[in-house]
């Protein structure tokens, strides 16, 4: 039975923090219900590093996993070149990284330009929220004003 | 299709005729895993046989399993990457009209089966914008039998849901329950046959309250936006990419200017 380990992230994953609890029954559940694996551990990334040393540990070679569990590709490092050094790393190992809200995976090269992709959606474009509208929206939605059931 | 459209922006819901082979598609996809498991045997699939069958349902299931049915069938089509495909299509021109071209999709699919007499079914009266939904979402209820009087959903007739919503949001003295047992008639239940759908704007409120007719009542509903729209309003919630929603189709100047915003904006 292949091994895979999970990774929890204790950032805001777009706005909820989801415990380390909640993450750990997550990924025990998708590896073994849709993995058909074995969960090995999951530690938690460390919250004040400058790059993610959790994860390059779980990639590398003194980890002896089939891949990684994760939430979502939105827990990866936020730098494109960390990022392209992660992606490497983890086809040098010849492992995998499985994203579980995303329902997406990295197992081959094809698969980052799909990650990047789904990047675009941690933009704060996506992510903020949206408390009020401007000057121009203001004035523009003026004549649509009946059309509102609140 | 325009008359589609001026009845939404009055009434906050319209109901349409459905995308049929689609929809008898997507009804023979749950009608299968059905026949399997409750062991239906000599039933063929044709479209009487099929809705006589979720119509009684309530005969081959009894109230204490049914949540574990549900369960088990919503686990199943969820997991089918066709039925969503099939679901959004179903609805696809009016969601064009309404909503766009470029969508993001609810993420799970919900199916709900509604015996009668079952009081533990119940979704009282909400609105679905009190769970942090986004207010530029439609819903797509999709009925798989006949549904009508209470075997169907209660809606505030238009002009009421402001004074309602209003009531409902600062209200000391009563509850849900007794918020509409006092005002049943600003409400009505909606008659939507199968082979019809049901687009509705989270803002108007609705419920469901016991199945007093004879027959079950099978539907599914899924949540549909613009991809570019606001997701959390007002509010922070979960109810965004990639906690609810999953984006459905991304147009390539989506991605150009994203990409280019992703590379400068650092």
């Amino acid at each position: 039975m292949k091994k895979f380990a999970g990774y929890i992230n204790l950032k805001k994953l777009n706005g909820v923090i989801y415990p380390s609890s909640i993450q750990n029954i997550m990924m025990k559940d998708f590896i073994q219900n849709i993995l058909k694996g074995k969960f090995y551990l999951s530690p938690t990334e460390v919250m004040q590093a400058k790059f993610p040393i959790t994860l390059k540990t779980l990639i590398g070679n003194e980890t002896n996993v089939h891949g990684i569990v994760m939430l979502s590709s939105f827990y990866l490092p936020g730098n494109y070149q960390i990022r392209k050094s992660i992606y490497k790393n983890t086809f040098k190992m010849k492992k995998s990284i499985y994203f579980i809200l995303d329902e997406m995976s990295l197992k081959q090269p094809s698969d980052i330009d799909k990650i990047e992709e789904f990047l675009i959606f941690n933009n704060s474009f996506f992510t903020e929220t949206r408390i009020k509208l401007n000057f121009y929206e203001k004035s523009f939605l003026k004549k649509f004003s009946k059309i509102s059931f609140v | 299709m325009m008359k589609d459209k001026f009845f939404f922006e009055k009434n906050g819901y319209v109901i349409v005729k459905a995308n049929n082979i689609l929809l008898e598609e997507l009804r023979k996809i749950i009608f299968s895993d059905i026949k399997k498991n409750k062991k239906i045997k000599n039933k063929t699939n044709d479209t009487e046989n099929i809705t006589q069958i979720f119509n009684n349902f309530h005969n081959y299931v009894n109230l204490k399993e049914i949540n574990n049915v549900r369960f088990s069938l919503y686990n199943k089509i969820n997991t089918k990457k066709s039925f969503s495909e099939i679901y959004y299509n179903i609805a696809k021109k009016y969601l064009d009209e309404l909503v766009g071209n470029e969508l993001s999709m609810q993420k799970k699919i919900n199916l709900s089966i509604q015996m009668p007499n079952d009081k533990d079914s119940l979704l009282d009266l909400h609105s679905d914008i009190y769970a942090g939904e986004s207010p530029f979402q439609v819903v797509v209820w999709i009925p798989l039998v006949n549904a009508y009087d209470t075997k169907s959903m209660f809606f505030t007739k238009p002009k009421f849901n402001k004074k309602m919503n209003e009531k409902l949001l600062n209200t000391y003295n009563y509850t849900t329950k007794e918020m509409y047992n006092k005002n049943k008639k600003k409400f009505e239940f909606l008659k939507v046959n199968y082979g019809e759908i049901l687009i509705f704007s989270p803002l108007i409120l609705h419920g469901n309250t016991m199945n007093k007719t004879k027959e079950t009542r099978f539907s599914l509903n899924c949540r549909f936006k613009s991809l570019l729209s606001p997701y959390d309003v007002i509010v922070k919630s979960h109810r965004n990419i990639p906690n609810f929603y999953k984006p459905l189709n991304i147009k390539p100047m989506t991605k150009i200017g994203f990409n280019y915003l992703k590379k400068y904006s650092s």
